[in-house]
């Protein structure tokens, strides 16, 4: 039903674990990255392509062509916000734009993309709940978000252009789970994480599991389109940090901003200034749509997913390894 | 005779050019006029104001009211702590196990605030309440009541005394401006009490699950009423209740609610300030900001809430959303209902302070 099935930046935690699961399930599929995952099983077929390199996309059409793929899953973005600014857009967007290409070139029959719920953007005005038909607005001085927001208003001009062609974009909140390890998880590891003086937002994550899960129910499924994913249930950020037995430090926010930004710089906060924003204001998805069109109910809510992060925290704490 | 009607032309050149003169005199008068006029309908204004204020100066000194004022203060200070007042606000008095709804709701904070609205409650507006038989047993259902007092403790002082009143303790939720939700602090402390930012998918939200709401349609515009516009019910916002009433299939109930327009009396907006602080308004009372933070200091006026009659609008059929002239009709009936309700309070109201 899907053919034959490309993971495109498949050396990322989401990728790793969702080449796992579709060598469990049979899937036939290959992967394309600059590295080789270091758990995918020696049957898949690998290969190396550099979508900031300017022949990406005929390099991709290639293999597309060889291998007679049908279905293309697009994660090839940064799990962490990076220094680099320029790498980071020449791979998400431009990366974006050469894949389009290819798989234009290469007749492919469906896509589905990862991006985030981050691409709303933390605004004051932001409705309690965001729904698919809201804007994304991104955050404009946070290119971590922009560039995600370019590179998904470049796969919608893609789906303009060629209707036929099924696009599936998941908008996937703050993936947080025992084994997955980047930005946000490290954070959330600390004895004291920092906070903003009288704002407490509610929070909206997802269990790593049902992060990749649902690439699998959105290839199954014959809908298309834009979704929200989140697990179910709502907590502020104290709460979520009290849970994790983490001490709050509120900031004043004039102070926390460019303070942030400074440690940013030293390269000692793994975010800058603008992420704060993150923690000020509202940004929690709508996730009716995927309920009812593809009926996908994640199998976590926000609590058992903290106490699934709390107690790998403590394995890994403790020296063992998952 | 050609030089005649050379004449005849300069002459009548000059004629033409005066009467253009005249005119420009005229018209320049009759501006001045109208600007004198003008300024003196504001001095007017500005002296009705004075004289109105004057009366709630009378008041509040003839009765040893502002010693009641320092007497209650004292009282609050002693009984609830600004400690935790500041701690709840923070939000670092929760537990941990803070169970919140998707609006943010956490029951535990409605409790530990709840000596903090008694006082307010109980001693110092001293509510007096009407008609609560008026509001449904279950189901959802929607509170539309006068808004007023710069800051929304109306919304607080109607939720508690449905709360009180009602045989099932309905605990109503009041959708407000989205300023005040986004404010630090206050903003937290609100959500965490169980208001949502006004908008017509959260009254929608909130009605499908068979909640009771609490909604101001005047919005801003009432939070901004100077002191001699008190009681005087500003423009219903563009109808809103009125399609969140026949979308939602609830019943409207309106409320009047007296007293809280006497809390702050505004005398005038300061747009500078406002602009320079960041402000939708900065209001100037005689107290504030000339006594600082203790000028907002709320008067203790005394509070009379009134629930009117059910207005059936979930009978409505939806298509009756679409028609605007309807929808503004019965926007325009709703106003006039709380506004007589209003009046005929006020009628039966002798003092601001003993009611």
């Amino acid at each position: 039903m899907t053919g034959k099935i490309a993971i495109i930046g498949g050396n990322n935690f989401t990728g790793n674990a969702l080449g796992k699961r579709l060598y469990e399930e049979g899937y036939d599929f290959i992967v394309v990255d600059i590295e080789r995952p270091p758990s995918l099983p020696k049957e898949v077929p690998f290969y190396k392509v550099d979508l900031t390199q300017t022949t990406a996309d005929a390099i991709l059409a290639n293999i597309f062509k060889t291998e007679e793929i049908k279905t293309v899953i697009h994660m090839a973005f940064l799990e962490n916000p990076t220094h680099n600014l320029s790498m980071q857009h020449e791979l998400e967007v431009i990366g974006t734009l050469y894949l389009t290409h290819a798989c234009a070139e290469a007749g492919i029959e469906k896509i589905i993309m990862k991006s985030s719920t981050m691409v709303y953007g933390a605004h004051p005005d932001n409705p309690n709940f965001l729904t698919e038909e809201h804007p994304a607005r991104g955050t404009p001085s946070y290119p971590f978000v922009q560039d995600m927001v370019e590179a998904e208003k470049i796969m919608m001009r893609f789906k303009e252009k060629h209707p036929e062609v099924s696009v599936t974009i998941l908008r996937l909140a703050t993936i947080i789970g025992p084994e997955i390890d980047y930005y946000i998880t490290r954070i959330l590891s600390r004895a004291a994480v920092p906070i903003l003086m009288g704002y407490d937002p509610l929070y909206q994550i997802i269990h790593e599991e049902d992060a990749v899960e649902v690439f699998l129910v959105a290839l199954r499924s014959d809908k298309e389109g834009i979704f929200n994913v989140a697990g179910e249930g709502l907590l502020p950020v104290t709460s979520i940090l009290k849970i994790l037995g983490r001490v709050p430090i509120p900031i004043f926010h004039p102070v926390a901003y460019p303070l942030v930004d400074s440690l940013w710089l030293a390269g000692i906060s793994p975010v800058p200034g603008a992420h704060l924003d993150y923690i000020r204001y509202l940004w929690v998805a709508d996730t009716q749509k995927i309920k009812d069109v593809m009926g996908f109910w994640g199998e976590y809510d926000i609590k058992s997913t903290l106490e699934k992060f709390f107690a790998g925290w403590r394995a890994r704490k403790m020296g063992f390894t998952l | 005779m050609g030089k005649d009607k050379k004449l005849e032309e300069k002459l009548e050149e000059e004629i033409s050019k005066l009467e253009q003169k005249a005119e420009e005199l005229l018209k320049n008068r009759k501006k001045n006029l109208q600007l004198l006029e003008k300024n003196l309908s504001e001095l007017e204004k500005v002296i009705t104001e004075i004289k109105n204020y004057q009366e709630l100066q009378k008041e509040f000194l003839s009765n040893p009211i502002y010693r009641q004022v320092i007497e209650e203060i004292k009282y609050f200070l002693r009984e609830i702590s600004p400690v935790t007042i500041f701690k709840i606000m923070a939000g670092l008095g929760n537990s941990g196990q803070a169970e919140v709804d998707e609006f943010g709701k956490d029951e535990e904070f409605v409790e530990k605030i709840q000596p903090f609205i008694d006082f307010l409650y109980d001693r110092y507006w001293r509510v007096e309440v009407e008609g609560v038989e008026n509001i449904p047993y279950e189901g959802p259902g929607i509170l539309v009541a006068n808004h007023a007092g710069v800051l929304p403790f109306d919304s607080f002082m109607i939720t508690e005394a449905v709360k009180r009143n009602h045989p099932f303790g309905r605990m109503p939720r009041f959708l407000i401006e989205e300023w005040f939700l986004t404010r630090p602090f206050i903003g937290v402390a609100l959500q965490r009490y169980g208001i949502a930012r006004g908008s017509q998918d959260n009254a929608l939200r909130l009605l499908k699950k068979g909640e009771l709401i609490g909604l101001f349609p005047e919005g801003m515009k009432g939070i901004f009423k100077i002191y001699s516009d008190r009681y005087k019910l500003q423009r219903f916002g563009r109808g809103g209740a009125i399609r969140v009433a026949i979308k939602g299939k609830a019943p409207i109930i309106p409320v009047a609610v007296v007293g809280s327009e006497e809390i702050y009396p505004v005398i005038t907006h300061w747009d500078f300030v406002a602009r320079i602080l960041g402000l939708p308004f900065f209001p100037v009372t005689p107290t504030f900001p000339f006594l600082g933070l203790a000028g907002l200091i709320p008067l203790p006026s005394k509070w009379i809430i009134r629930f009117g009659e059910p207005i059936p609008l979930n009978e409505l059929p939806p298509e009756t959303v679409e028609n605007e002239i309807i929808i503004n009709t019965l926007n325009e009936e709703l106003r006039s209902t709380i506004q007589e309700m209003l009046l005929d309070i006020l009628k039966n109201r002798r003092t601001i302070f003993f009611g």
